[in-house]
């Protein structure tokens, strides 16, 4: 009697154990999200993660736009001073591996894997085309800010746990390969869906891809000349922007959390002004942009940069009504966020010319510059007129001041105006150029012997990825701020 | 009430056995246990020593027990009055509950488990009972929130898992109850939010019978998983005849007072602004700069100034006022109340040797230190149980919990109250007029940090009472836990019992944030419902196989399910109706976050206790679980335990040593990982301009997961001489966790910044000794004194290849890590610059210099702690005493960095150093030249301004300069007690009146203005302190007796 009891006591249990196992499988498959996905979704989350993480309070605000001395800090100034913050360098590595390349490496790789399920969401070569263009954008935004990056290992999972660094040399080749694969591979198919760029127009991506491809090979010009002039005319003799209507932007919304961030981030914060540096420049060359570009102090009713570059003492005994603070413009819930635009490529152009890469007028492409930029900040308020007025002025005019300084010198500060707001590429284009604009800030550097040519590694590459890191350090010449990038040569 | 009363009237025919206990020198005894032998129906003797107890039969056997006397056992025969004298003694029958509330001889235990009575915690009227343990076992660390309702953070033995769960298993009556928290990860860390407190706050402190806290894994290894870390069991009133027999009522009534202690040390000199120099003058008076957090302003002279109302024209009363410039120095003090709790609570027990229940009901109503803040719970508990028959037996226990509360404080660096007052705050700004104009005429908030006189908008900070009364938090927990078992007895030898336990609540949260301040205005709703449910089936069985060998076994089985769902939704983008808070009123689209998780787990268990003779205990047990957690092919796992104890005393007759045991144990316990970690998915983020939006996520999963691994060992011993009189209790474990189960961070570059994986090794080792003594022992004097200390070790051992670190969270550049080499919990930041003979360097400018590498600065987790008790019982009269101590660890402390920078805190005004500048102690750094003077090496003479030093010299940026040490010595606990003798012709007994008090006194502590103990959630991110709540001093009366 109690042995069988014993015994159907085990196995009712045995039976209700081995029953209950059946459904394991069931009960820890995910239900919050899915195994599959419209690659469209991932692209716009691509493409809005991009903008966000270039463009926010943190990568833009406090590094960006003061890198390149456009604003100055009323709060915690010792970013400005250069002292920067670790934990921001790592997150925003992480945006940038682990956020956008990595889902626009997963479309890649279900276009290759899965053609037939993808290609409702456009056809496979334009996903994978426009995919590429992107990563070339971010990439390069990156070596330019890093130099030695992780590029041929990188985003391979567990195939690469510590992904080597590759030379920033190395990183261009590999770009530019990238680049003419996406151009060449574009085909009559219907672009991507959930393509916030430009609404799956390929024309458009291919011009964008060219103008990226234009970038690139100025940027080795002082390096690899030859390169570079050959780069450059293909580019050039594919089609790059031909006018505003092209510039690839990021066309934000008007709430939360499609807003634009920097719109976000003043509904509770003020950090930041509009820096001395740019406002002195604007009101010395009486350029209409300083209205788009800033408002006039609240108690004098003028423009007064706030001093770039000020120890935290003195930064905050200036008062935010004494000093011109950033303008609606720019703080727009919809102000787009600019991957890359029409000027810029023309003042690129203007090189390219003066370098002797490619024929044409320097002045001219120097000129539509300037015209673009202005056309796009005042939405068409400034007139030809306006624009021709300050294309005029003996300070602005191409053959009146290249009379007296060289080409680098007169088009880098043009540049320089126009690219208001492109913080990052405006800093890359100074330590390229090396016109003379920027100042060591007012309180002194905090770190580095001056305005910094590189950023430093993430912190937590050296946890995560030790060797690798400390073999990239060395060999661009230690990982410092003062170390000169690749092709920092002049 | 009926169903009680029913109960008490089908009492059968029964005998009434009387008597007198007395000690040995012939005094009357009160307060002794009399029940009968197998049951839970008994009473205790009056003061008097007498006592009446009714029995079914002749053959019931009645046993007597009282602490520090040797229990007897008398059978009831003919006898109608049993008188007793009791000796002094060890009591070593003296039983303890463990795992799956199997209740064992403790002489037979081969690990440590502390049992403390619910007095206890109880008697420490906390309306939270982890924070009442607080000081008394050692080896367990209990931090305490003093947020209202707030969390306390509990670690046994240290902590063993790296990203995982470090706390305990909360045991409630054999149910095993979640405690998840669900904290923000910002709250977390002290940047803001709410601390919603520990769900195992819903326990009614008053319903506690006893508590037994398992410490090692050892202990636990018939819970499985989820007691890696330790088990507190609880163990719930039963019920009993009353001191008439028949229905007995026991009622507890208490009223405490709350009252803040600890504020930071703020400088009266200074008022607000950037500098000494005013905004501007109007007709005289001079206009402060009122959109500057801080209090480098003008000196406090006296002048006529313009305060921050004045500016307002539809205020007639104070448009256009002066005032005087002068320190405000209780400024901050007059902002908080008196908090009044009140605690009410009254239970019904009745019953026999067949049946007994327990009906208690508890409301507890508790007004916070802070304006317009509330908690109100109410707990409805029963317990009964029923032998229908020699074999069966059933017993059902369930409680239901209502936990309602509003306006609890923001924590954190931030929105907290605190963080304005003490980080950026204008010293002379006074609190009643804050209070009496956050509002004006028209709806919109009033505010000191307006833009400017003309301009009435908030720069920063939101009035602190706009705060108080408008961005109003609400949230309601409704809680039931049960249990339902019947047991059968087979025969003499085997029994078996099946049970089914329940817990499960429904949670919601909203919290509010008002048109009109700083903030944009949002309402969210988070509503939560968790389950977790298990059912097993044991077997059991006894023998007294000769008359030396006793073998008892069981065998079982469980099946747990664990459910949660949440729906977290908020608005976005502003709210369209100032004052309507409802998702409806939602400027943009509402942003929702749905979850819903599942796991499953099936258990087999045995464990069999061989005893032989009464001195050698050998104790096995044995565990298989399958979850659905881990993938197919590892989702079986086995882990055994052995613990032995052999009681020495009982071989060798010291005259000293009453008592001699020592106990060895070894386990090993599985556990296995949250659900979903083994494939990813896609998961959704907001969708934009009509298309969705997804991304891959940032951790890599993994469908190679193994089980985990902890093996511990620990040995110990417990001794008592001089019959009792000194009792000491040592023991030393050492604990390796192994094969962790989490996302083990890894460069970025890969694509994924953490990959989910068995890595990492974390070892515990650590002492812990727990001595006893009664110094004096006289007929109306007693002194008892408890002293327990605890010292782990912890160091993370690996983590993973190529890996050293996993940030756990970090702040203004300070993270919180597990670094390899390191202790759990460690904070890396930059540190100072020093010489090879620790001399701080200096550069030129005279600043300190910070360290290019980061450095270790600490760990969160104390070198060692510990609590000293004393008890002194006069006749009738009892105090109580307690110290607590914790020696080591460190904290991050924002209070103190910004309060510096921002010049709000004492040491920025000492010393006249605002006029005179500062030279900080140092020497000037390697290659300094000074007026084409090398100095290097040489003493720093460069003179700084105060400002400067505060802003370049403190924690933002040489991060070690506000870390500090967590040490601390407190006064935690006292209480003066008053048994009366019994009332009203022995109607009312057990009277007693209390006076109590907790969180007296710091008496030492290292870290300036903060009390060091710091938490503001029970998760592993702890440490950092941001705008911390004052610790809150209580003083309580409280009343209680049976009928």
């Amino acid at each position: 009697m109690i042995n069988k009891i014993i015994y159907s006591t085990l196995i009712v249990l045995m039976l209700m154990l081995s029953a209950c196992t059946k459904d394991f499988d069931e009960i820890n498959s995910n239900p919050n999200g899915s195994t599959e996905i419209s690659t469209g979704f991932l692209l716009t989350n691509a493409q809005k993660r991009a903008m966000d993480s270039s463009w926010d309070e943190w990568w833009n605000g406090r590094r960006g736009n003061q890198l390149a001395q456009y604003w100055a800090s009323n709060q915690y100034s010792n970013e400005s001073r250069y002292a920067l913050r670790v934990d921001i360098t790592n997150s925003y590595w992480t945006n940038f591996y682990a956020g956008v390349l990595q889902d626009l490496t997963e479309i890649i790789r279900l276009n290759e894997d899965f053609p037939e399920e993808n290609q409702g969401y456009g056809s496979n070569a334009n996903q994978i085309a426009v995919s590429k263009i992107m990563k070339t954008w971010l990439l390069q935004n990156m070596t330019d800010q890093w130099g030695d990056i992780p590029f041929t290992e990188a985003n391979k999972g567990v195939s690469f746990p510590s992904p080597a660094y590759d030379s920033q040399e190395g990183v261009y080749d590999g770009l530019i390969a990238m680049l003419d694969e996406a151009i060449n591979t574009i085909d009559g198919g219907a672009g991507p869906s959930g393509d916030q760029i430009f609404g799956g127009d390929m024309s458009k991506w291919a011009k964008f891809a060219n103008s990226l491809k234009l970038r690139l090979a100025m940027r080795i010009a002082d390096v690899d000349a030859d390169k570079a002039s050959t780069v450059a005319n293909e580019a050039v003799s594919a089609g790059v922007f031909g006018s505003n209507a092209d510039n690839a932007l990021f066309e934000y919304l008007g709430g939360a959390p499609n807003n634009n961030p920097l719109n976000q981030d003043r509904i509770t914060r003020n950090d930041f002004a509009a820096s001395n540096i740019l406002i002195d420049e604007l009101l010395a060359l009486d350029d209409p942009r300083i209205e788009y570009y800033a408002e006039p102090a609240l108690n004098s009713g003028t423009y007064v940069g706030e001093v770039y570059g000020l120890t935290e003492a003195d930064a905050a005994t200036t008062l935010d009504d004494d000093i011109s603070q950033r303008s609606q413009e720019v703080l727009a819930a919809d102000a787009p966020g600019i991957y890359m635009d029409y000027a810029s490529v023309q003042f690129f152009l203007a090189e390219a010319v003066e370098r002797g890469f490619i024929a044409g007028s320097a002045s001219d492409y120097y000129s539509e510059g300037i015209r673009a930029s202005m056309e796009y900040w005042s939405l068409g308020s400034l007139t030809s007129d306006d624009i021709n007025t300050y294309l005029a002025k003996p300070e602005v005019d191409y053959a009146t001041v290249i009379a007296g300084s060289p080409w680098n010198e007169v088009i880098g500060k043009q540049k320089w105006l126009a690219l208001y707001m492109q913080g990052m590429e405006s800093w890359t284009e100074w330590r390229r150029l090396d016109f003379g604009i920027l100042q060591d800030p007012a309180g002194g550097v905090l770190a580095g012997s001056g305005i910094p040519a590189r950023m430093l590694y993430p912190t937590q590459e050296y946890d995560r990825n030790g060797n690798s890191v400390s073999a990239a350090a060395s060999s661009i010449g230690g990982d410092l701020l003062d170390t000169k990038l690749w092709w920092d040569a002049n | 009430m009926l169903f009680v009363l029913f109960l008490s009237s089908v009492v059968m025919a029964q005998i009434d056995v009387s008597g007198t206990i007395t000690d040995s020198s012939g005094e009357t005894l009160p307060g002794v246990n009399i029940y009968v032998d197998g049951t839970q129906a008994g009473t205790v003797s009056n003061i008097e020593g007498k006592y009446t107890l009714s029995v079914p039969n002749k053959e019931t056997v009645i046993v007597y027990s009282f602490t520090g006397m040797e229990t007897e056992k008398r059978t009831v025969g003919d006898q109608m009055v049993i008188n007793l004298v009791m000796r002094e003694g060890v009591d070593l029958n003296e039983a303890v509950v463990t795992a799956l509330g199997i209740s064992k001889a403790k002489k037979a235990l081969g690990y440590s488990a502390q049992e403390l009575s619910g007095e206890t915690t109880e008697n420490s009227r906390e309306g939270n009972i982890l924070a009442g343990l607080t000081g008394k076992v050692a080896g367990v660390q209990v931090t305490s929130s003093t947020a209202l309702g707030g969390s306390s953070r509990v670690l046994l033995r240290g902590a063993g898992s790296v990203a995982g769960n470090n706390s305990p298993l909360y045991v409630i009556n054999g149910v095993p109850i979640d405690d998840t928290q669900f904290q923000s990860a910002n709250q977390e860390r002290s940047t803001g939010g709410y601390d919603y407190g520990s769900p195992i706050n819903d326990i009614n402190p008053d319903d506690i019978e006893s508590m037994t806290i398992l410490k090692g894994p050892t202990a636990a290894a018939l819970y499985g998983s989820r007691a890696a870390n330790g088990a507190i069991i609880i163990t719930t009133k039963k019920g009993g005849s009353g001191a008439n027999n028949g229905v007995g009522v026991e009622v507890n009534s208490g009223i405490s007072f709350q009252s803040v202690y600890v504020l930071p040390d703020y400088q009266n000199e200074y008022g607000g602004g950037p500098s000494t120099n005013w905004a501007d003058t109007i007709d005289g008076a001079f206009i402060p700069v009122y959109n500057y957090d801080g209090s480098w302003g003008p000196k406090f002279e006296g002048q006529t100034y313009r305060p921050w109302y004045s500016w307002d024209e539809t205020d007639t009363e104070n448009f256009g006022q002066t005032a005087t410039w002068e320190a405000s120095p209780d400024n901050i003090k007059d902002f908080f109340q008196t908090g009044v709790t009140t605690t009410n609570s009254f239970a019904l027990s009745g019953g026999d040797q067949n049946q007994n229940v327990r009906f208690s009901y508890t409301n507890l109503n508790a007004k916070g230190t802070q304006v317009n803040s509330t908690l109100k719970r109410n707990n409805i508990g029963i317990n009964a149980s029923n032998k229908f028959s020699d074999k069966l037996s059933a017993n059902v226990s369930g409680n239901y919990v209502q936990s309602i509360a509003s306006g609890r404080p923001q924590t954190g660096y931030g929105e907290s109250v605190m963080s304005q007052f003490t980080q950026w705050y204008q010293r002379q700004l006074d609190t009643d007029m804050l209070r009496d104009l956050y509002e004006s005429a028209d709806g919109s908030m009033r505010t000191w940090n307006r833009m400017s006189p003309t301009d009435a908008s908030v720069n920063y900070w939101d009035n602190p009472f706009w705060e108080r009364y408008k961005n109003v938090q609400n949230d309601q927990r409704d809680r039931l836990t049960g249990v339902a078992s019947l047991s059968y007895k087979i025969n003499d030898k085997l029994g078996i019992t099946g049970r089914a336990m329940l817990d499960t609540y429904s949670d919601r949260r909203e919290e509010r944030i008002a048109v009109g301040g700083v903030r944009q205005a949002a309402y969210s709703e988070n509503l939560r419902t968790v389950s977790d449910n298990n059912f097993d089936l044991i077997l059991n069985y006894t023998n007294q196989i000769n008359e030396n060998i006793n073998l008892t076994g069981i065998v079982g089985g469980n099946t747990r399910v664990s459910q949660v769902t949440q729906n977290l939704a908020s608005t976005q983008d502003g709210l369209n109706t100032p004052g309507l808070y409802n998702l409806s009123n939602s400027i943009g689209s509402i942003d929702v976050d749905d979850i819903y998780r599942k796991k499953k787990v099936n258990s087999l268990f045995a464990s069999a206790t061989v005893g032989y003779k009464s001195f050698l205990y050998v104790d096995l047990t044995a565990r298989n679980d399958w979850s659905s957690t881990l993938p197919e092919e590892e989702r079986s796992y086995f882990y055994p335990s052995a613990t032995a104890s052999f009681v020495f005393s009982e071989l060798v007759d010291l005259k000293v040593l009453s008592f001699g045991k020592i106990r060895a144990g070894w386990s090993q316990v599985g556990n296995d990982t949250d659900p979903y970690n083994t494939e990813n998915v896609y998961v959704n983020s907001q969708p934009f301009n009509n298309s969705g939006s997804s991304t891959v996520g940032n951790e890599l999963l993994n469908a190679n997961l193994r089980p985990e691994k902890i093996s511990s060992f620990e040995i110990g011993t417990d001794l008592r001489f001089f019959v009792d009189r000194v009792r000491v209790d040592l023991t030393y474990y050492n604990s390796v966790t192994e094969d962790l189960l989490f996302g083990v961070a890894q460069s970025s570059a890969t694509g994924y910044s953490r990959r989910f994986t068995n890595a990492g090794k974390v070892k515990n080792t650590g002492i812990e000794i727990t001595l006893g003594g009664t110094p004096v022992k006289r007929k109306d004097f007693r002194w008892d004194v408890d002293v327990n200390y605890a010292k782990n070790n912890n160091e993370v051992l690996e983590l993973i290849d190529g890996v050293d670190a996993l940030t756990l969270t970090s702040l203004f550049g300070v993270t919180l890590e597990a670094r390899v080499g390191e202790s759990y919990g460690t904070f890396m930041g930059t540190g100072y610059q020093t010489d090879a003979s620790g001399n701080r360097l200096v550069d030129a400018s005279g600043f300190y210099m910070a360290t290019d590498e980061r450095v270790a600065l600490g760990t969160y987790l104390p070198d060692f702690t510990g609590g000293i008790g004393n008890t002194f019982t006069f006749k009738n009269l009892s105090l109580y005493a307690l110290i607590d101590f914790q020696k080591g660890g460190s904290l991050h402390s924002y209070s103190n960095q910004w309060g510096k920078y921002s010049g709000t805190l004492e040491e920025t005004a000492e010393g006249g150093i605002r006029e005179n500048g500062i030279v900080v102690e140092g020497v000037y750094a390697p290659g300094v030249i000074i007026d084409d003077v090398d100095v290097s090496g040489q003493e720093n003479t460069t003179n700084i301004d105060a400002q400067s030093h505060f802003f370049s010299n403190q924690g933002y940026v040489i991060n070690e300069a506000d870390q500090y040490d967590a040490s601390f010595v407190k006064f935690r606990e006292a209480r003066l007690s008053y048994s009366l003798p019994p009332l009203f012709n022995n109607r009312v007994a057990d009277v007693e009146i209390g006076i109590y008090a907790r969180n007296i006194a710091i008496l030492t502590k290292n870290a300036p203005h903060i009390d060091p103990e710091v938490t503001v959630s029970n998760g592993n991110i702890q440490g950092f302190e941001g705008g911390q709540l004052p610790a809150q001093r209580t003083i309580g009366f409280n009343l209680r007796f049976k009928i």
